[in-house]
């Protein structure tokens, strides 16, 4: 029996050796750890694909969201690189396009003509950077301010439709007691949402690109009237204090237990408020975006778009490549955006939307024209500039029009070295 | 047993290849990327001579992190050790439960600072922290601040939990440098009527200066390299009030996409430490010598 043991033990090396030698391994890194809809929804994008392709194992490596945002540069400069890495479309891919570090797909762009499935404009702003094809975009967010329903029905407000309604929203809260406005600002880019939106419900989004570029002036009297109007929130103390020591999500606690009312944030934190909160939307918290204030310029949607791009170290590129492909399709966006909640880029992709969802989703599809916020569309020196320049006038708003001056001075600075 | 020369060098090869490996030419590659305009990112950089050192001198943001360094050290130098020296002896007298007092003292030092800094930002948030909730709760009301994230606070609450954590060590090298001193000496000082306060600093505390020196020779040396209990703390914030210049140049580095900068600042982070050791150490043992 011996030569028979031997024979099957040899049998099943070679069945293993072979299987192993089939099977190709692709490893793709996001930041949506555990426990959030984000690494749920990644998983079941995962599992999707890897039944299409069962010759196709999917590694995934996540990091926290804020620990992702430096690890990932050094990463994708090593071997060890993942193939494929969830980034955020605009200015910070821009940026690792310029430093040679993606992998350009514009061959595999024309052979899925997913030119015919994303919008025009969704291609242009976050998938060709420098004339070529890098990103699939998976999910899009939105900017608006989520507010406490029943704070709102118990002293009888509707969602403010224009600034002067706004206004007096802020004010009837805050003679009732509740703070209007609540913030988490501990790692200041919440604070972005406000700037952004004043400067492009007051001024425009052409204007708001040419500041971003450097070919518009933060002393300009459009960016100081925007200064004003946010001063204005603060002087009449409509800001709950404390919000340089609350992170984001730490701050939607006061929002739900009622303290504050309206929070200007992105649509990720419904995963928080549902999940962690058990805030019913509808019911406890509803959405509405960002009041006109000026009737002549067309209303627009700020927010950033999650996508994936191939690293150009990628030990696997073509696994990488069918992955990117699923991640395009119709079926890799409605599975990835049902349990992520946000919205899909395929414009073929279908997804069930709550009742605040849905209200989101139509006022984009209202909107003028969709904008990436701040330091997704400004270079990364000056948006870091421009971030502590928030909290400071968060701090000392009277001191608005020095730092603006320092803003633009040092934002010179920055474009003139290239930076 | 003679142990030949050779002998001692094959045993510490190991160790000192793993020291330059990981200590000395991370050293020297940091001064070499000082002198260039690499992005942290690329695989092609320029060199661009002293620059980034030009540019440095002339950035408020660096001296700003300077100066937040320098308050560092002041606080760091004397809140811990301090308080290290008077629970040292305290406890160096036979206090009863003196041994269990000993060991609570000492445990916030096993922590790291990582966690010490997430807990401390739970004990100071503004609304629901342990802090601000027994201030209101003794009527201190006007004390109450939002501490981590008030400019004119948010330094010395990082402090007051950095000390919190490093006390137990001061208090740990100050017990050893107590044990040391011989009975006889403070036997004789009492004889002659010294007592109280006198005795400690007249006759206890000069026989202490080992520890000392080693206690701020370590303050000093941790005050210039802090970075993570500030980062997992505040990144630095609200707007740089609490950036000190490890925080600065990990910001330049992988924020801004500013690694040969960033270099430059840890080159004079590193000059400025060992100027301030050296000098330290070189006063401290020609003390000791005379």
């Amino acid at each position: 029996m011996r030569w028979c043991s031997k024979l099957l033990i040899g049998i099943l090396v070679v069945i293993f050796a072979v299987s192993a030698t089939c099977v190709e391994v692709v490893k793709v890194a996001h930041y949506w750890p555990s426990g959030g809809f984000g690494k749920v929804a990644m998983d079941r994008l995962i599992a999707a694909f890897e039944k299409k392709y069962p010759n196709i194992r999917v590694i995934e490596v996540t990091v926290e969201h804020e620990a992702y945002k430096t690890k990932i540069k050094s990463l994708i400069t090593t071997k060890q690189t993942p193939d494929l890495f969830s980034y955020w479309a605009g200015a910070r891919t821009q940026f690792l396009v310029d430093a040679g570090t993606l992998y350009p797909v514009d061959g595999l762009w024309m052979r899925e003509s997913l030119d015919k499935v994303f919008p025009k404009s969704i291609i242009d702003a976050a998938v060709v950077y420098s004339g070529h094809h890098y990103m699939v975009p998976l999910g899009l967010h939105m900017v608006g301010f989520i507010y406490n329903k029943k704070v709102f029905e118990k002293y009888g407000l509707k969602e403010p439709k224009t600034w002067k309604e706004f206004l007096e929203v802020c004010e009837i809260l805050k003679s009732n007691g509740v703070y209007p406005l609540v913030t988490g600002a501990k790692f200041r880019w919440p604070l972005q949402f406000f700037f952004d939106y004043l400067i492009l419900r007051t001024a425009g989004p052409e204007f708001r690109e040419a500041l971003q570029a450097g070919k518009a002036s933060y002393t300009d009297p459009r960016v100081v009237h925007a200064m004003e109007l946010w001063k204005e929130l603060l002087d009449k103390g409509y800001f709950m204090p404390g919000f340089s020591a609350w992170d984001w999500d730490e701050a939607l606690r006061y929002l739900v237990n009622g303290q504050a009312a309206m929070y200007l944030m992105g649509d990720w934190a419904i995963s928080t408020l549902k999940q962690d909160l058990k805030a019913v939307p509808g019911v406890d918290y509803d959405w509405f975006e960002f009041p006109a204030i000026n009737p002549y310029v067309p209303k627009t949607m700020l927010g950033p778009i999650d996508g994936f791009i191939i690293s150009a170290k990628a030990p696997n590129k073509k696994a990488a490549e069918k992955l990117f492909t699923f991640m395009a399709s119709a079926e890799g966006q409605s599975i990835f955006n049902k349990y992520k909640g946000s919205n899909p880029c395929n414009i073929y992709a279908e997804v069930e939307r709550d009742v605040v969802q849905q209200e989101e989703f139509e006022a984009l599809q209202n909107a003028a024209s969709f904008h990436f916020n701040y330091d997704l569309s400004t270079p990364p020196p000056v948006a870091d500039v421009g971030l502590d320049s928030f909290v400071e006038f968060m701090h000392n708003p009277d001191n608005y029009m020095q730092i603006l001056e320092r803003l633009q001075k040092r934002a010179q600075e920055l474009f003139k070295s290239g930076k | 047993m003679c142990v030949s020369k050779k002998t001692i060098f094959l045993f510490l090869i190991t160790p000192l290849a793993v020291y330059i490996f990981f200590v000395i030419s991370p050293l020297i590659m940091t001064f070499m990327y000082s002198f260039t305009d690499w992005d942290g990112v690329s695989t092609q950089f320029s060199f661009i001579g002293i620059r980034n050192f030009i540019e440095l001198f002339k950035n408020s943001f660096f001296w700003n992190a300077l100066s937040n360094n320098i308050k560092w050290l002041v606080m760091m130098i004397t809140i811990p050790n301090l308080l290290g020296l008077f629970l040292a002896s305290i406890l160096n007298e036979n206090v009863r439960g003196g041994l269990i007092f000993k060991v609570i003292f000492y445990l916030p030092t096993v922590l790291s600072y990582i966690v010490t800094g997430l807990l401390w930002s739970w004990v100071f948030e503004p609304n629901i922290g342990a802090l601000n909730l027994f201030l209101r709760s003794v009527g201190l009301r006007k004390m109450v601040h939002a501490w981590l994230a008030e400019p004119s606070t948010v330094l010395f609450a990082i402090a007051v939990a950095a000390a919190w954590r490093q006390t137990g060590f001061s208090m740990v090298l100050y017990l050893a440098g107590l044990k040391g001193i011989p009975e006889e000496i403070v036997e004789s000082a009492r004889i002659d009527g010294a007592k109280g306060l006198t005795l400690f600093w007249k006759i206890i505390f000069p026989l202490l200066k080992s520890s000392t020196i080693v206690v701020i020779t370590f303050s000093m040396i941790d005050s210039f390299t802090v970075f993570d209990i500030i980062f997992s703390m505040t990144q630095g914030g609200p707007y740089r009030c609490s950036e000190v210049l490890a925080v600065y140049l990990y910001k330049e580095a992988f924020w801004n996409y500013n690694a040969g900068y960033s270099c430059a600042v840890a080159v004079i982070l590193f000059t400025i430490v060992l100027i301030i050791t050296t000098v330290y150490m070189k006063f401290s043992l020609k003390g000791e010598e005379t």
